[in-house]
């Protein structure tokens, strides 16, 4: 079968959209709003939508948990922590995601090196 | 002007046109039905409800009431569940990729037409069909499909180009839709457009990859840019039959409820009168059925059978569309067994009676008679009397069965004499029952001064009908003419008739 670069675009950046949401909630508790706006940002999701279905995935792993909030303007809103598992599990994430990015960068040394 | 309702989307009152709210259900209804297996559903809906209200009051910026313009860039904004991507079950490259390729499309509301590999017995037509449907077993258009082959033979043809142009349920997203909400009066209209879009998109994209393995192998021919065009014309003709269907169901669908039940009503109405029929035609039953009177009963109930089964599958699945109600798997079961047993007891019935007809019997009364006029007229006498009459010439009347059909012949005579001979014959179960039913056939004629009368046949109506039957030839010399007294019968003549006759039967 034929690879398409954007498939293989769509998955490297839908394996690490975990990663990314866990480590934005982390940091601070975060409504969607936000977390879609730092997703945005850094160019990790096209259409809002994908967010989600996520964070209901998360939330049902227990790996995040959410309060309601009144706003100033609107409905109450859902805010986002991380639990105690959750830290755990992106503890575990990130020590895979540095061996990756070691992983990676060794591998193209050594293209370079090659060349 | 538009129309406008007032909605709460997460907790927001919006005030939106009534295209805009349509286009907007549409699109969370396409959410619901892609996280449908999820468990979370409900609580994904809300959260991206949420996030469209707190969307729209960004985009309204000031103005009252939302339309189409808004709702168009907040899905663009959200996306479509095909995109989303995040849920699990889509987690396969074959999704992925579908996914990306549908990117483009509008997504669908209706349920769609998908081949279903899961329970295919050759191309995953009939089983696709089944869920398309709402079928329970695609035993049922599998049936369908043979009948359809049997009479007629365009089930093959039907299969085959389904085959061919449907595609195949390969993701989980994709076999969740070919289940999905089933096609019912609300969005018939809407399922149908989508379908033949869709239909037209598939045969046009069929022709140009067909076009594009011609190009792989010898360059652009004028095989591959036909079958380009015609892929395309077909598309168009499919998405232009798809607005035209769409239209004309849309026009309809306000009354088709109403018109449903109607016809519904029509249907359970045939019941009684088809019931009223065929008591009407017993006595019909009882004459030509076999000797036995059980064997009789069996024939009537197994062809009354036959009939209304159809008749009450049609209206239970009708109501089951309009009262949006599943049927049940045993009905189908029990309904299917019972006219499969209805029809093997008429066809037995049938056989046992055919059985009946093997033997032959025939006699011949030679009479001889003198008419001295130059002209002579023949009659045919009709049915006398009132008891109950079937179609051309058929009367039963209680112990006596009447038929008017008998065969007149004219030939010319060797003498002066004018001889009529009456051919008496039967069919039975075997030579000796023949026999016996001929020598109960009643035939006579009545010659007036140059008139002659020939008179129905009649046999006794204990006797079962066995194809009786009467051929009369009459032997008339050369110098005389006949006449006949009206044209209500058929005439073999080939001697000198009258002149006005004469040109009568040359013209027929």
């Amino acid at each position: 079968m034929e690879i398409k670069l954007e498939n293989t675009k769509a998955q490297m950046r839908k394996g690490i959209l975990e990663l990314c949401v866990l480590s934005i909630v982390s940091r601070e508790e975060a409504y969607p709003t936000d977390i879609i706006r730092h997703l945005k940002e850094a160019r990790l999701i096209v259409v809002e939508g994908t967010l989600y279905p996520l964070l209901n995935r998360l939330k049902d792993a227990k790996l995040l948990s959410y309060t309601w909030k009144e706003s100033k303007s609107g409905p109450p809103r859902k805010y986002y922590e991380i639990t105690p598992s959750g830290i755990e599990f992106l503890k575990g994430l990130q020590e895979t995601w540095k061996e990756l990015t070691e992983a990676v960068l060794l591998s193209q040394s050594n293209i370079n090196q090659n060349e | 002007m538009n129309k406008t309702f007032s909605i709460n989307l997460g907790g927001t009152l919006f005030h939106i046109d009534e295209n805009a709210y349509e286009y907007t259900q549409k699109y969370l209804q396409s959410i619901k039905r892609h996280f449908s297996t999820s468990e979370g559903c409900d609580e994904i809906l809300y959260d991206i409800e949420v996030r469209m209200a707190e969307l729209f009051t960004e985009h309204l910026s000031g103005k009252n009431i939302i339309s189409m313009k808004e709702v168009e860039e907040v899905i663009i904004i959200m996306g479509k569940p095909e995109d989303f991507g995040a849920e699990p079950i889509d987690e396969n490259p074959e999704g992925e990729k579908s996914g990306q390729e549908r990117k483009e499309q509008k997504f669908k509301t209706g349920k769609r037409f998908f081949r279903d590999p899961d329970q295919k017995k050759l191309g995953g037509v009939c089983s696709g069909m089944a869920a398309y449907f709402g079928v329970d077993d695609p035993v049922w258009i599998r049936l369908l499909f043979i009948l359809f082959t049997i009479f007629g033979g365009f089930g093959v043809m039907t299969y085959l180009i389904l085959w061919l142009i449907v595609p195949e349920a390969q993701t989980a997203a994709e076999k969740l839709s070919m289940r999905g909400e089933a096609a019912n009066v609300e969005n018939i209209a809407r399922v149908i457009e989508d379908e033949m879009n869709e239909l037209g998109d598939r045969i046009s994209s069929w022709g140009s990859t067909s076009q594009d393995k011609k190009k792989d192998n010898k360059g652009s021919g004028p095989i591959g840019s036909f079958i380009n065009f015609l892929g395309s014309v077909l598309s168009s003709f499919f998405s232009f039959a798809g607005k035209v269907l769409s239209f004309m169901i849309s026009i309809i669908v306000p009354f088709i409820k109403f018109i449903s039940i109607l016809f519904i009503g029509g249907l359970l109405l045939f019941i009684p009168i088809s019931i009223f029929g065929i008591s009407m035609m017993r006595p019909i039953f009882e004459l030509v059925g076999p000797t036995s009177e059980e064997w009789t009963n069996f024939g009537i109930i197994g062809v009354y059978g036959a009939c209304l089964i159809p008749l009450l599958a049609v209206i239970l699945f009708l109501s089951s569309l309009v009262l949006k109600i599943k049927m049940y798997r045993a009905v189908n079961i029990t309904l299917s067994v019972l006219w499969i047993g209805f029809i093997i007891l008429a066809s037995w019935t049938t056989s046992k009676t055919i059985m009946e007809f093997q033997s032959y019997a025939k006699i011949e009364k030679d009479s001889s008679i003198f008419i001295k006029d130059d002209t002579l007229t023949i009659h045919r006498k009709s049915i006398a009397g009132n008891g109950i009459t079937f179609g051309d010439g058929f009367q039963i009347d209680g112990d006596k069965v009447t038929i008017e059909n008998v065969d007149i012949e004219v030939k010319t005579s060797t003498d002066t004499m004018i001889h009529i001979v009456q051919k008496i014959s039967s069919r039975g179960t075997n030579q000796a029952q023949a026999k016996a039913l001929v020598s109960h056939i009643q035939h006579q004629f009545r010659v007036e001064g140059n008139q002659i009368f020939i008179e129905p046949l009649s046999f006794p109506s204990g006797d079962k009908f066995r194809n009786q039957k009467v051929e009369v030839i009459i032997y008339v010399p050369e110098n005389k003419t006949v006449n006949r007294s009206n044209h209500s019968f058929h005439l073999d003549v080939d001697v000198n008739i009258h002149p006005w006759e004469k040109e009568h039967m040359e013209r027929f």
